[in-house]
């Protein structure tokens, strides 16, 4: 009987739908999960084979519009500057994320008392920090205690090995008398519940072969199945279906043999990402609800942020083994998260050192930029390059801007007929500042770690969309939000939102901890109140 | 590796020759590091998988570089010599420059991938997965003076 009333209807099984699943399942309330991919086989992922570096471009593309798997819906972001970037399967966009794993700061939840800017969250940091620890335990955390950047917290794992690159990049940031330190890291550095530890493959944003890297799909969902959370995969909701008194019914979906199902819910929790929860809370319209379900406010799509990209890439004279170890995963700089207003911006940014280049992308590289010549001396000038790359990344802190939206799309639509999401998006003058001085900082620190050759990157990086944030903000007041501090939306009492739509402001790190933090807080916040859930 | 040339071969037998010359002027041998020629890894090959629509453009390209080996030099290309082969190369890559980057990137994948170019740029010839890499951990005393700075979060 799929289509009984159900307690709690969770749609998306990524990052946060994977989390709150796996906290509320304690309860032995009846749960489902509707997700629109299906299982990965990590048998599939490109480093399993030799030519891994040909695969990754085939089958492991970031861009839905590109990649087209039956999974994915498109994404009209030409009216942005920046594309949207994401993964649909269980486990969501973790599959090729890189695991880098940063927490937000205290004052990320405090920017209009501290610097006037945005709004303030409705919690902070110090709400969070249990889940915070939760989450670090469930995933398998890797990292170093005692960073001076963050309060203080322990990661379960030893932290990741820095090599040869990290060593040096480290004495640069010295030099400077920069902060640094090793990233934590949803990767296990040690065998862990069952789990296999790092093998160094490599590439983890191609998927992570040996499942040390901490997708839900290996690190929440098996355990929230045993607990009897229900999964279904391959289902694609249309719509949430809501009655007269403004509580939602359950939702409208194609099963996995393309038929059209309802399935009615007591609760329903929606986890689709920054851009996909906005997406189906618009497109659920109905006489009740005339803009989208839980959008009375005209908030929903608004306040997208998107955290614009910029970096520079140095090459070393002598080799770094740069091109071992999680891709991602090294070491980071928080020397300039906080605001600094001499430096004509608000806010602040991460500096995400990455790994070096491969053989292929480094001769690829090469040949496209003209560094790499045909003849005799490309040798040399590959030998110059490979082994000696290191990239660093500027993750920039987004402010929050009504006219940074998404909307549903007049024309495209996905395979079974539902609008796409159209992106408009502008890259804020703050932001752009914030770019040029990270780009500037990332260029000293490769220059003060003795780079020879330094590339600085043009800003923003249009592929890079991954942390989609913002777009259902969370509140306590109606007219100025969409879910209210604990996630359930002020216009439906039995809908929530548990993902990074709900983001009142973006920080300035890759944001999956924290995204999955608040889900657990959701979560245990429902839970708290079971007998008043709906008052 | 010399292959044999098929019937249903998308170059004839004097394009594939020319297009083995290029590959080789593209990256040659290097013996001092033990890395063979790109015309001697099966690039031919790796594209007729992976691309072979490129082969309409390749082989007018081709026949472009044989045109203007003989009116300029009245010989096959194959029989000119390395400079003039590259000469030629030359002149066509600045009349349009995309023939040899579309054909210098497939190359350079197919050349990275074979076991005696790994070989000799350090890297065993196998999948990462399952034997994978070893990374030293690092010397966590270079991280003394973000320590002795001490706390830089800001206090809300």
């Amino acid at each position: 009987m799929p289509n009984d009333v159900v307690d709690v209807l969770i749609v998306g099984a990524g990052a946060s739908g994977a989390a709150v699943a796996w906290s509320l399942a304690e309860t032995r309330m009846r749960i489902v999960c509707l997700e629109q991919g299906d299982w990965m086989n990590p048998a599939t992922y490109p480093s399993n084979f030799q030519d891994w570096e040909v695969h990754y471009g085939e089958t492991s593309a970031i861009s839905p519009n590109y990649r087209d798997r039956d999974a994915d819906y498109p994404i009209n972001d030409s009216e942005s500057p920046i594309a949207i970037v994401n993964f649909n399967a269980v486990g969501g966009s973790t599959i090729l994320y890189s695991a880098h794993f940063p927490r937000f700061h205290p004052s990320d939840f405090r920017v209009r008392t501290l610097d006037g800017v945005a709004d303030d969250w409705p919690i902070d940091y110090f709400t969070l920090e249990p889940f915070f620890a939760e989450n670090d335990r469930n995933m398998g955390v890797s990292g170093l205690h005692g960073d001076p950047a963050i309060p203080d917290h322990q990661p379960p794992l030893p932290h990741i090995p820095i090599g040869k690159m990290g060593e040096t990049i480290g004495r640069g940031f010295n030099k400077l008398g920069w902060h640094w330190w090793p990233s934590d890291s949803a990767i296990i550095t040690e065998p862990y519940e069952g789990r296999g530890q790092c093998l160094n493959l490599g590439p983890c944003n191609t998927g992570c072969a040996q499942g040390a890297k901490s997708s839900v799909d290996i690190a929440y969902w098996p355990v929230a199945q045993r607990m009897g959370v229900e999964l279904r995969t391959n289902c694609r909701v249309n719509q949430i279906t809501v009655d007269s008194n403004d509580m939602a019914t359950g939702v409208e979906y194609w099963d996995a043999e393309g038929v059209l199902q309802h399935q009615r819910a007591e609760v329903v929790i929606v986890a689709c990402n920054g851009v996909g929860t906005p997406r189906l809370l618009l497109h659920s319209k109905s006489g009740r609800f005339p803009n989208g379900i839980a959008n009375r406010s005209g908030l929903v799509g608004k306040n997208l942020m998107l955290h614009p990209w910029g970096g520079a890439s140095g090459l070393f004279e002598e080799p770094l083994e740069s091109h071992f170890g999680p891709q991602g995963c090294c070491i980071l700089s928080q020397e300039f998260y906080e605001t600094d207003e001499t430096r004509g911006y608000v806010r602040g940014y991460n500096l995400q050192i990455t790994r070096g280049s491969p053989p292929i992308a480094t001769a690829r590289y090469g040949v496209a930029s003209g560094a790499i010549p045909w003849g005799a001396a490309h040798h040399d000038e590959f030998e110059k390059r490979f082994d000696r790359s290191v990239h660093i990344g500027v993750c920039a802190e987004d402010l929050p801007e009504e006219h940074n939206r998404v909307v549903l799309d007049d024309e495209l639509t996905d395979s079974n007929g539902i609008p796409a999401p159209r992106i408009l998006y502008r890259t804020s003058e703050n932001s752009m500042r914030m770019l040029a001085h990270g780009t500037k900082r990332s260029v000293e620190a490769l220059e003060a770690a003795g780079a020879i050759e330094i590339s600085p990157a043009p800003y923003p990086i249009r592929m890079a969309g991954w942390h989609l944030l913002g777009t259902a903000r969370m509140g306590t007041d109606p007219e100025r939000s969409v879910v209210n501090e604990w996630g359930r939306s002020h216009d439906v009492r039995n809908l929530f939102v548990v993902d990074g739509s709900v983001f009142v402001t973006s920080g300035g790190v890759n944001p999956t901890t924290t995204i999955q933090a608040v889900a657990l807080y959701i979560a245990d916040a429902m839970k708290q109140r079971l007998a008043t859930l709906f008052d | 590796m010399t292959q044999p040339i098929t019937s249903d071969s998308p170059l004839t037998a004097v394009q594939r020759a020319i297009f083995d010359v290029v590959l080789d002027q593209i990256i040659p041998e290097d013996p001092a590091r033990k890395k063979p020629s790109a015309a001697d890894v099966g690039v031919f090959e790796y594209i007729l998988v992976r691309n072979p629509e490129s082969f309409d453009e390749i082989g007018r390209q081709l026949d472009e570089l044989a045109a203007q080996a003989t009116s300029s030099h009245q010989k096959e290309y194959t029989e000119l010599t390395r400079e003039l082969q590259d000469d030629t190369l030359n002149r066509l890559h600045e009349q349009d420059s995309r023939f040899l980057l579309i054909l210098s990137l497939q190359a350079v994948e197919c050349y990275y991938l074979d076991s005696r170019v790994m070989a000799a740029i350090g890297l065993p010839a196998r999948a990462p997965y399952p034997e994978g890499f070893t990374v030293h951990r690092g010397d966590l005393s270079l991280l003394d003076p973000v320590r002795e700075r001490g706390r830089i979060w800001r206090r809300t």
